[in-house]
């Protein structure tokens, strides 16, 4: 074993005695002068350079420009005037369907993800039993998601729920009256966060993932100890999982105020602003009106409060979320 | 056995994964539009003056169904035959997005250089820059349109800038097997009141059936429309005191109209009328001939009579007691434009006078874009017996005493305020009282802003 190369100060003061104790180490530490970085980092810099670039040119600089038209009166067909402050304050004062369209959006939120997510767990959880074919269901049950919030499977939406349509002859079979999915407001908004617990997949296959790390022996354990399916599961499945439920909370939560295709394809906002989210409401701004920089101003908005809900959901997670390796602390 | 069994359905679902991904990449909507080079491809003619010409390519783009489409392409084709050095590239699809994609390829300098246009949207976009070439520079014969046809529907601020492709107006289209059964004649004049009778009866005797349907974009475009210039004569608004034509009390009387309509159940409820908005020829109820009667434009009628051969006919919209006019806009509101910008706007013009003027391209195109805007295309269709004979009663029948929109009252704000106010009312949010009131406020506010930047 080599000596350690100790450092010059130490081997002066400490002499003789530092190296015998010393001695008895194992491992080699070497200790030359530090870089700050790798001796090949250009070579780092150029082969990520591709996504730098995209990044900068297609995310970076039109989240700037758009903060930029936020304060003008940008109109796509003409060059907008800075008028400050002023799209904001119309936002807050003067936007009869602001405040209508923000709480559309936080009541889908809290529709659409607790029932995402408890769909997720629900199948993961029948998927994770050892069956024969359980790799062809899984595949099978992934295959909402892929196909996703395209325009396709919301017109095929439409034409499910319609008032004549195939849910509602489906329930007449078993003699519920029908019922208007699109045409009442107060219905239509149920409608389109269907489309979302549809599409579960992504959830439940890390759902799946989470569950097969639970050890198996803290099952056994409990069950030696004579706790039952329904104990077990809400004191041991669910701690284990709290990594991953945060995890799909936060996502699903940011997609789920963010949400456009199915409420603007589906119902195009209505009926009667029944499911004007924020997403349809921009949209219709910025193209159908051209306020460019008014809904600019409005996608700010709509940015600082799913950032603060974030962070609101991160400081609350210390108080549920289980680590396995200790986390942060 | 089996193993080979495994591999073969794992293959077959990454196959399905695969696909799947792939198409959802792409929109479902018959959207096909076609990647363009871009104008500056073209060139001018050669500075040695030969005789030789210089290739162009043009992009033309315009909305429809499948018939526009296939008797544009085919039009396209001949006049490409006759001019060899000029290529056209279509970009067609279906009306949903067209307005939005416009007006975003206009602000960025990416608009094709010929373009279907419609009329409401001259202001929005001729009020913000020049974009759209002045006609009467350019070597295309407007003199061929009908009397009075370019002023009222393809020229704004004097500038003749929207080439008017069809003449039309409103009717109602009706299936003549629904008005056998009920005992309609649709060779009366029926008012609003008559038809809300009516429209109660038939659905007390079948609560599956309606005399009417109607989506948004009918009531807030057509219906309230016809209701108020019925009793103004007018437009909307007035294009030169931008102020506006009509008293709360009128409004307030349009909106309680709405609201009888439906209360009556004359209309198919809102909320499911809704599902086919922008499709009413495929309203299932319509189709299944538990509807009569759609309030449409005449342009409409080749959608219809495909859909529904042999069962359609029209008669006038209704209209009320001391009418001051018919209530139907009769005019040209879709029009091909040619944009400012493009370095081809000589030979865009030369293809849009072929479309228009040339004898065998208007037996192309024929009625896919409405009633014939020319007199020459009425006689050349007649003379094939090509002419819709739906769409030609319903321009003849409605003709009489009809006034013209103007352009000012098109306004896309304007008509916002009122789409969302009609819809409050139909759902009770608002009384008609209510909502007139703040129609009034609203538009003076916006029209006041306007004038400012006239």
């Amino acid at each position: 074993m080599p000596l350690p190369h100790s450092s010059c100060h130490e081997k002066d003061r400490k002499g003789v005695a530092t190296l015998s104790v010393k001695k008895q180490t194992t491992t080699t530490v070497t200790m030359k002068n530090k870089r700050r970085y790798p001796r090949n980092w250009k070579w780092g810099v150029l082969f990520i350079s591709p996504w730098i670039l995209g990044f900068v040119i297609l995310q970076c600089y039109p989240l700037l420009m758009s903060l930029y038209y936020s304060f003008t009166d940008f109109s796509i067909l003409k060059s907008g005037n800075w008028v400050g402050l002023e799209n904001y304050i119309n936002l807050f004062t003067k936007d009869k369907y602001f405040w209508k369209s923000f709480g559309l959006t936080i009541k889908y939120s809290l529709m659409a993800v607790p029932m995402k997510l408890l769909m997720a767990l629900f199948i993961a959880m029948l998927l994770n039993m050892k069956l024969k074919g359980i790799n062809l269901f899984r595949t099978i049950y992934y295959l909402p998601s892929i196909m996703g919030g395209s325009v396709a499977i919301s017109v095929l939406w439409k034409f499910l729920f319609m008032k004549d349509g195939i849910v509602n002859n489906l329930l007449s079979f078993i003699r519920i009256p029908k019922v208007d999915w699109l045409g009442d407001p107060k219905i239509a908004l149920v409608t389109i966060s269907l489309l979302v617990v549809w599409q579960f997949g992504s959830s439940m296959v890390l759902f799946l993932a989470g569950l097969k790390n639970i050890p198996t022996e803290l099952y056994e354990a409990a069950s030696v100890d004579g706790a039952s399916k329904v104990r077990q599961f809400f004191t041991i499945t669910i701690p284990m999982l709290t990594p991953i439920i945060f995890f799909n909370l936060l996502m699903q939560i940011i997609n789920a105020l963010q949400e456009f295709t199915s409420a603007f394809i589906i119902t195009n906002g209505g009926p009667n602003h029944g499911t004007y989210l924020m997403g349809v409401k921009i949209y219709e701004e910025a193209f159908k009106s051209l306020k460019m920089g008014y809904a600019s101003a409005t996608s700010w908005v709509l940015f600082v409060a799913i950032l603060f809900i974030t962070v609101i959901v991160f400081k609350t997670s210390d108080k549920w979320v289980f680590y396995n390796d200790g986390g942060d602390q | 056995m089996k193993k080979t069994l495994k591999k073969g359905l794992s293959a077959l679902l990454t196959l399905t994964i695969c696909a799947s991904v792939a198409a959802c990449g792409t929109s479902s909507k018959p959207d096909e539009t076609v990647t363009v080079t871009t104008p500056t491809v073209a060139s001018q003619t050669n500075q040695e003056g030969s005789s030789e010409k210089e290739p162009i390519i043009l992009r033309f783009a315009w909305w429809g169904g499948d018939a526009r489409h296939e008797a544009t392409l085919e039009a396209i084709t001949l006049y490409e035959e006759r001019n060899p050095h000029v290529t056209i590239e279509g970009e067609y699809q279906g009306y949903d997005g067209y307005y939005e994609k416009m007006m975003t390829t206009l602000s960025s300098n990416t608009a094709p250089d010929i373009f279907q246009f419609h009329r409401d949207w001259l202001s929005d976009v001729q009020d913000a820059k020049h974009y759209l070439a002045d006609l009467s520079k350019l070597p295309i014969d407007t003199s061929s349109l009908k009397e009075g046809l370019l002023e009222r529907s393809g020229s704004y601020k004097g500038e003749p800038i929207l080439f008017p492709v069809s003449i039309g107006s409103q009717v109602l289209f009706v299936n003549t097997e629904f008005c056998e059964t009920y005992g309609i004649d649709i060779t009366k004049d029926y008012t609003w009141n008559d038809l809300i009778e009516l429209g109660r009866n038939i659905h007390e005797q079948d609560p599956e059936a309606y005399l009417m349907t109607a989506d948004i974009d009918v009531l807030n475009r057509l219906i309230i429309l016809s209701y108020l210039s019925q009793q103004t004569g007018k437009s909307l608004v007035d294009d030169e005191t931008y102020e506006i034509t009509f008293t709360e009390a009128q409004m307030t009387e349009a909106l309680q109209n709405i609201v009888n309509l439906y209360e009556s159940n004359t209309l198919e409820p809102f909320g499911e009328a809704a599902v086919f908005v922008g499709q009413m020829d495929q309203n299932n109820k319509w189709l299944n001939g538990k509807i009569g009667i759609l309030f449409d434009n005449t342009g409409s009628g080749s959608k219809y009579t495909a859909a529904m051969p042999g069962k359609i006919d029209v008669m006038r919209i209704p209209t009320q007691e001391g009418a001051v006019c018919s209530g139907t806009d009769v005019g040209g509101n879709m029009g091909i434009a040619i944009n400012d910008n493009s370095p081809n706007k000589e030979e865009a013009a030369k293809f849009l006078d072929f479309m228009f003027n040339d004898p065998d391209a208007i037996k192309i195109l024929q009625t896919t874009r409405g009633y014939c805007p020319t007199n020459k295309a009425e006689e050349i269709l007649a003379e094939e017996g090509l002419l819709d004979l739906v769409q030609k009663k319903g321009v003849e029948i409605s003709q009489n005493n009809a006034y013209s929109i103007n352009v000012i009252s098109s306004n896309t704000e304007l008509e916002t305020i009122r789409k969302n106010v009609i819809q409050e009312v139909i759902y009770g949010d608002s009384t008609p009282a209510e909502g007139a009131k703040e129609i009034v406020e609203q538009y003076q506010l916006i029209l006041g802003k306007l004038k400012e930047g006239k």
